[in-house]
């Protein structure tokens, strides 16, 4: 018996020793720059040749990197960027969502050669807080948050932090919708979260101003809100979508992750009538359902952040928010998405131009506590 | 002569132990073959070997004088060897001819043709006097007629090498009659018999030839007729037996009521009627008071509404106290040892060790432990004083787990933590069940002296012979209820005894 | 007697070399996934399993003591139910609930000095996890309901227990989750983060090292260990010898209860978390706790190795992301490790029969 155990613990040795050895001379051999990644279609394959990843992504434990929404498109313009010039990219996932193991996480990224390191998110900010001090050589992008530890902010010089005007995007959403003609609406979220009330009070400030300048009637436009507690693709989730396409709603915004797959699976569930609005991305490419999405330029953003860090033009120190007037958010105009009848790009562009003007303000998450706090006149806010 | 049944030179082992030594058994057709031995004398697993259950490791196996190999039962089916298992293989809710056909149903355009079935299996019942009713459930006839529904498989299989299990150990005397006449009609129609038993009396009676077999090997092939009960029970044990219990004078102090029960009712859940019913009895000090009856009775119950381990009706005194509504350790600790009826799910906790066992109860007393800590020391003195005393054997001592003992030592554990604690009542529930008979002996020699130190004894058992021999008075359980209460073992003949445990005979007292 | 010894010696050792033979079963298990799912990086990404988890030198041990701390107590929660037949499946709800009700002395209670505030705020989660626990323990007992299909619905009901909990009383919308918890209800530190600088190390470790060691000597040598022990062994010995089966079977789940909700407060309180995140997921630390306690077959400081090991693996595994291995991979190759692992029962079996049959032949020689 003895004999057996030995002979396992040599095989293990010797394929440790292997393993071992192998990764030792890969990380020596090649220390140069590295090599050109031309092709796109090894896009799941992110290392490059020498082992090091430039452009580092970090996604929390709870993320993933095709949620089709925000991490997605972090990882799209980084993509996009990294392809055109040929620089390696790549992301890690953390273990859990406390911050030691964000920090854990971005340690991993910079290890892996990392000279730029975007985090999604606003969980990040309390690790990349940390990390900016600690990898005074690396540049940080944090999208969706600033760098504080829970009591201050402090951005530092390699660090770039930026926010976007979602009641905007919001805000063309239910504004389009109500003129292409949807009566009944809805608008479900993940959790109340500062990003998911702006597009949410952005939606309800665009319903009321479309139906008003329609000349609707009071009562013509029904709206349920609410938020789910969590963003999960969950059947229950989707019982719940369902019920409340089958009981008269025809258009749901969803603000609430992955569960806009399940939304779009019980809008068609119930009729081609219903439409869904998506979030964040083009979620248009999704299924036919999807009227429309209201987006934030994640990937615009991230391209932009990459293309000035390698200029030598990184804006280090700086927290900034992306609204309509620098094209931060919007909704997609590509002719394979846009599906509505009455509302057409002219008017697009036109309300677009008032967003990005200022002459239409819109309210977010700090002005108002609730959504039914929203002084609305054409409905009421049925919270749910 | 010509052998129906061979073995030659058979070796089978399990990890530790070789259960088969070179084991040769040869059975002439149409005779009646007993094999004999003690439990783990390698009999049972001789005939898992012949019926194909198990494979040797080594030797061969020859039927009807030709060499085969049976690697399962169906196997040992078609070479004609039939065998009824000590515990049936029936399916409880179907009729008995349908337990009959299974496995063998007879097709006709694969439709079941139960009326070709139903005529053979008439034909054979007439044919071998078996009175089997074809159309009963199985839960509607008793255990003796179960057993005769298996003796009918087998003929209906056309089996002529019928093997039969220690079939005895669940019959009534009048049922073992019965069965030994079938066997002997078996065998004029020319079918070979292989019995299995460690009952010298049966093999007596029924066999023509008989091998011993002890500790996996032959001890001898012996003509029965020319043999005596003595010579065969030596070959089995190695040694001199004393086939009858010397008890000595009983106890001649004051006689005082040591258990009293009135009107005990126990009822299960679910269950309409009382599994025991209105139960009274009394019980001596120095006295074995035995209580009599087939399995199934009521006896588990009865044992467990006195040891405190189902609830109750009626009043339970022990000592003069009423321990009706005490706990089961108050009754533990006031007097009350109990020996019970299945030692390896309730007697002993296999996993622990035997001086971990030999506290069962007594941990919480201060001798054992100090502020709910163990006292190691006084447990392990404790324990290798009795293993001692009871001569307990085992590879590590009182280290040893009860789990790796043989069955007698664990029983020994067992006897001797519950006669060494403090007590006056012993209950002992077939405390040598499945022993061999050397650790039969031992085990009751130790009731006897509880006995005549001035203890009270209530022995339940199922073995006729260890009532008649140990008890001082015998009590029969039927259906729940006493039928007999004082019967005296020296006046009353085992058939007698039989009839009042079928429920034939009752109401009576002291005969 | 040396005979003796010898013998009870062999066993455990037998133990400690299935134990082993598993985890390296587990592990070549691993370089098979990795082998399936990249050939040309699998032996690269196996060695940073391997040693990815002291890639920074010594300071990496404080990362996987850190992990270790509430592995091992989930561990022991399971190994100590176990003892009385009970199978605690239930730790995540009792886990999370400890946690939340620590988290919410941790942030409400700051009147309560340093120390004390810690303390207090462990008591209540030993309380709220026992609570849990014995919830199970009573419908076992009592009603003799599955105690798996009672412990998976607690699961869910804890979690979102907890939910309400944190959102009702102490939850920071911004950042939708828990209120951080004050500096003087965290686990303390004891000078860990200087011995494991820039980890998350702290002294819980020291706590579940001593629970470990509490807990095997319940078994060892009182009359309580030696009565819960029997209950789950042999329930109608127990019975049949006057030991109050239920009483033990709901005291110990309580304990075992109590034990999850300590891994819960000390891996919120830490120092590296503080705060309750608000999800539906149950927490993963339980259910990798059973694997932990199988591996070390129920023994309270075995399971501080296994413990230990999973702990490793986790960290190591982490790093594979260094050689482009997708997180997904990562996680399929340490679970496959880890529940390889927990194969160890049946190897122990096999090594005790060949090793029968080695000795046989030994012996026939």
């Amino acid at each position: 018996m003895k004999k057996i155990l030995s002979i396992l613990l040599v095989f293990a040795l010797v394929l440790t020793f292997a393993a071992c050895a192998g990764t030792g001379e890969e990380n020596d051999s090649n220390p140069s720059e590295s090599k050109e990644q031309g092709s796109n279609s090894a896009t799941t394959e992110p290392a490059n040749d020498d082992g090091k990843i430039r452009i580092a992504e970090v996604v929390a434990s709870t993320g993933s990197i095709d949620d089709r929404s925000f991490c997605q498109g972090t990882y799209e313009g980084i993509k996009k960027y990294a392809d055109e010039n040929g620089i390696s990219y790549g992301y890690y996932q953390s273990v859990d969502d406390s911050v030691a193991e964000f920090v854990n996480t971005i340690k991993l990224a910079v290890n892996g050669g990392a000279e730029i390191v975007i985090a999604p998110g606003y969980s990040w900010n309390a690790a990349i807080y940390e990390a900016q001090s600690m990898f005074p050589d690396t540049a940080f992008v944090i999208i969706d948050g600033e760098p504080n530890n829970g009591t201050e902010t402090v951005c530092g010089a390699n660090t770039y932090s930026i926010y976007f005007a979602e009641q905007q995007a919001g805000y063309l959403a239910g504004y389009a919708a109500v003129v292409d003609g949807y009566r009944s609406l809805g608008f479900i979220g993940g959790m109340a979260v500062p990003a998911v009330v702006r597009y949410g009070y952005g939606y309800i400030q665009g319903i009321e101003d479309a139906a008003k300048d329609l000349g609707l009637q009071p009562g013509d436009i029904t709206l349920r809100y609410h938020y789910l507690g969590n963003w999960d693709p969950s059947p229950e989730n989707q019982t719940f979508c369902t019920s409340w396409y089958s009981s008269g709603t025809d258009c749901i915004f969803f603000c609430a992750g992955d569960v806009t797959n399940v939304g779009m699976a019980a809008a068609k569930q119930v009729g081609p009538e219903k439409a869904v609005i998506g979030v964040d991305v083009n979620q248009g490419y999704e299924d036919e359902c999807v009227l429309t999405s209201a987006m934030k330029g994640v990937d615009t953003a991230t391209y932009s952040a990459l293309q000035e860090f390698y200029a030598g033009t990184f804006p280090g120190g700086q927290i900034v928010t992306l609204d309509a007037s620098q094209g931060g958010v919007g909704l997609p105009l590509v002719d394979e998405t846009w599906r509505f009848n009455a509302f057409t790009k002219e008017d697009y562009d036109a309300l677009f131009e008032k967003l990005a003007s200022g002459e239409i303000q819109v309210p977010t998450d700090t002005d108002y506590e609730t959504a039914d706090q929203i002084p609305v006149t054409m409905f009421t806010v049925e919270i749910v | 002569m010509s052998y129906a049944v061979e073995m030659l030179n058979i070796t089978k082992r399990f990890p530790g132990i070789i259960a088969n030594n070179q084991v040769t058994l040869q059975v002439r057709r149409g005779e009646v073959h007993a094999l004999l031995g003690e439990n783990g004398a390698g009999k049972s697993t001789l005939m898992s070997i012949l019926f194909g259950l198990y494979s040797a490791d080594e030797g061969t196996i020859r039927i009807n004088e030709k060499e085969v190999r049976v690697t399962d039962p169906n196997e040992a089916n078609a070479l004609g060897i039939g065998m009824v298992h000590q515990h049936f293989k029936l399916i409880h809710n179907f009729t008995v001819l349908e337990n009959i056909i299974l496995g063998a149903e007879s097709q006709k355009y694969s439709v079941l043709d139960m009326k070709t079935a139903r005529k053979k299996v008439v034909a054979l019942s007439e044919k071998y006097h078996l009175d089997v009713d074809p159309d009963k459930r199985i839960t509607e006839i008793t255990v003796g007629m179960q057993q005769r529904v298996e003796i009918l498989k087998m003929l209906y299989r056309d089996n002529d090498i019928l093997i039969f299990d220690e079939p005895t150990a669940v019959l009534l005397p009048d049922e073992i009659d019965e069965l030994i006449e079938i066997i002997k009609n078996l065998v004029a129609e020319g079918k070979t018999i292989l019995f299995i038993s460690h009952k010298l009396d049966e093999i007596k009676r029924v066999a023509d030839r008989c091998t011993v077999l002890r500790r996996g090997r032959v001890i001898g092939t012996v003509e029965v007729a020319s043999t005596s009960k003595e010579e065969m029970a030596e070959m089995m044990v190695g040694r001199k037996v004393l086939l009858q219990v010397d008890k000595g004078e009983s106890y001649l102090g004051t006689p005082s009521t040591i258990l009293e029960v009135q009107d005990l009712c126990v009822k299960k859940r679910n269950e309409r009627k009382n599994k025991v019913d209105h139960v009274s009895f009394r019980v001596q000090a120095g006295e074995i008071a035995c209580i009599a009856g087939v399995d199934g009775n009521g006896q588990s119950e009865l044992v467990a509404a006195i040891a405190g381990l189902m609830p109750s009706t009626g009043r339970i005194t022990l000592c003069g106290e009423d321990i009706s509504h005490r706990s089961v350790r108050y009754r533990n600790c006031h007097g009350l040892s109990h020996i019970p009826e299945d030692r390896q799910k309730q007697g002993l906790v296999m996993e622990y060790n035997v001086a971990q066992n030999l506290v069962l109860q007594e941990f919480q007393e201060p001798q054992f432990q100090r502020h709910g800590l163990i006292l190691t020391g006084a447990v392990n003195e404790y324990a290798d004083r009795l293993i001692e005393k009871y001569d307990i054997r085992s590879g590590q001592g009182r280290e040893t787990a009860a789990g790796s003992l043989s069955g007698g030592n664990q029983q020994k554990v067992i006897i001797a933590r519950e006669l060494e604690r403090p007590h006056e009542l012993v209950i002992a529930v077939q405390p040598t069940r499945g022993l061999d008979v050397g650790a039969i002996e031992q085990i009751q020699a130790q009731l006897v002296k509880q006995r005549n130190a001035g203890k009270a004894v209530l022995l339940v058992s199922l073995e006729l012979e260890e009532v008649m021999s140990l008890s001082d008075r015998i009590m029969v359980l039927h259906d729940g209820r006493i039928v007999a209460d004082h019967l005296d073992p020296k006046k009353i003949t085992m058939k007698e005894l039989g009839l009042y445990m079928a429920g034939v005979k009752g109401g009576a007292t002291d005969v | 007697m040396s005979e003796k010894s010898l013998k009870s010696q062999k066993k455990k050792s037998t133990d400690l070399y299935a134990a082993i033979a598993a985890a390296l079963i587990g592990l070549l298990f691993g370089l098979f996934v990795l082998l399936v799912s990249n050939p040309s990086k699998a032996f690269q990404g196996f060695g940073a399993l391997l040693t990815g988890a002291f890639s920074e030198g010594i300071s990496g041990l404080g990362t996987i003591l850190y992990y270790t701390t509430t592995l091992a107590l989930c561990a022991l929660s399971v190994a100590f139910a176990s003892r009385t037949g009970v199978f605690n499946i239930g730790g995540a709800g009792q886990f999370i609930l400890g946690g939340a009700a620590a988290s919410y002395v941790g942030v409400n209670w700051t009147f309560l000095p340093p120390v004390l505030h810690f303390l207090v705020a462990v008591l209540v989660s030993l309380l709220a996890g026992a609570l849990w626990g014995a919830l199970i323990g009573l419908l076992k007992a009592f009603f003799n309901i599955s105690e798996i299909v009672i412990g998976i619905l607690l699961n869910y009901i804890g979690v979102y227990l907890a939910n309400m909990f944190v959102l009702d009383y102490f939850y920071d919308v911004s950042m939708n989750r828990s209120l951080p918890v004050a500096q003087s209800a965290m686990v303390p530190r004891l000078g860990m983060d200087k011995l494991f600088p820039n980890t998350a190390a702290d002294a819980g470790i020291f706590i579940a090292v001593l629970v470990a060691v509490l807990i095997w000597f319940i078994f060892k040598r009182t009359t309580f260990g030696y009565q819960i022990t029997a209950c789950g062994n042999n329930p109608d010995a127990s019975r049949y010898a006057g030991i109050n089966a239920k009483k033990n079977i709901v005291l110990a789940m309580a304990i075992s209860g109590a034990i999850s909700g300590l891994a819960g407060a000390l891996f919120y309180l830490s120092p590296a978390k503080n705060f309750i995140a608000i999800s539906d997921a149950t927490p993963a630390q339980p259910m990798t706790g059973i694997c932990a306690s199988l591996l070390a077959m129920g023994n309270p400081i075995g399971i501080l190795f296994s413990s230990l090991f999973i702990s490793y693996i986790t960290a190591g595994g982490f790093n594979m992301q260094l050689y482009g291995f997708v997180p997904e991979i990562v996680d399929i190759v340490t679970a496959a490790i880890i529940y390889c692992s927990a194969f160890v029962i049946l190897i122990n079996k096999a090594i005790r029969v060949l090793s029968a049959r080695f000795q046989r032949k030994g012996k026939e020689k």
